[in-house]
């Protein structure tokens, strides 16, 4: 091995997407569904369609649990702002971001945040680009 | 006395034409602590030197691929404001980053070119990996939030 080359296995255990959430809801609903057909059962075709349906739901939420105080997420989320030089106005518990019209809400969940992000155009790379930045830092908070 | 010269096999280019004065984008580029912001795969760099980086600066890149994080160092070769800067990697990987900005008409078009060796088995592919995914498609995406940002800053 080269000298100095250090490789360790990367956990992320700061957040949960809702993303990840809903596909996590997908594919137990798909499972569910599929011993539905083997076993001929109700009960868990019913299950499985209404966790794929919940799983559909949320994956297109543009929300994250992130496993700090909201205080410390909402922080995290302007450090990050200003080291992209990105021009924002905060007000309370939300940030607006002025070139994109980007809302970004934190709101404490007992010991942890939700962090959502409210779009203007949710199609918009920009936006999409913002609400994935900001996630990713938050591994940076204190 | 020994010279040792390594070559390159492989590489990548990627371009963006930012609507920012080559300077800022420049200051951008050579600021290790934000290039995280745009290159998706990069996790962070530290042991960052005094700015402004300098020809000889060197600092280390942790980078995330497939689940595993490698380390690196990455050490500038070149710097010529605003229009190019260039540097190599060792470590995890080696490779030859260059960089030039073309600024015409308030636009500025960047053109980012890597080399890198391609590993010859498949444990030295393991330990080079963190140039291997430095593909087409990784530099593409990082030029492109590179453009984002740079777009989005206050003038």
């Amino acid at each position: 091995m080269a000298r100095g080359v250090k490789i360790r296995l990367a956990f992320d255990t700061y957040k949960l997407s809702y993303r990840m959430l809903g596909d996590s809801l997908l594919a137990l609903g798909g499972a569910s569904l599929l011993l539905a057909i083997t076993r001929n059962g109700v009960r868990p075709a019913v299950f499985g369609v209404a966790a794929a349906l919940v799983g559909v739901w949320l994956r297109d939420m543009p929300s994250s649990v992130i496993m700090r105080s909201s205080d410390e997420v909402l922080d995290q989320v302007r450090r990050t702002l200003d080291l992209m030089s990105v021009g924002y106005n905060s007000d309370g518990d939300s940030v607006r971001i002025r070139s994109t019209g980007t809302i970004v809400r934190v709101q404490p969940l007992g010991p942890v945040a939700l962090l959502t992000f409210q779009m203007s155009d949710p199609s918009s790379g920009r936006e999409r680009y913002l609400a994935r930045t900001l996630v990713s830092y938050q591994r940076f908070a204190q | 006395m020994t010279t040792t010269v390594t070559t390159y096999d492989a590489g990548v280019q990627a371009e963006a034409v930012i609507n920012a004065p080559a300077q800022r984008i420049f200051d951008f580029l050579t600021s290790p602590e934000k290039i995280p912001l745009v290159m998706p795969s990069l996790i962070e760099n530290t042991n960052l030197p005094e700015p402004p980086l300098q020809e000889g600066s060197e600092f280390t890149y942790r980078y995330q691929m497939y689940g595993v994080i490698l380390e690196g160092s990455w050490i500038v070769t070149a710097l010529e404001a605003p229009t190019r800067y260039e540097a190599r990697t060792t470590g995890a990987g080696d490779s030859l980053w260059k960089y030039s900005l073309t600024e015409s008409g308030g636009q500025t078009t960047v053109a980012l070119s890597v080399e890198y060796r391609t590993p010859q088995s498949a444990l030295q592919r393991f330990q080079t990996a963190v140039v291997q995914t430095m593909n087409q498609r990784e530099a593409d995406v990082y030029m492109a939030n590179l453009k984002m940002v740079l777009e989005m800053q206050d003038a």
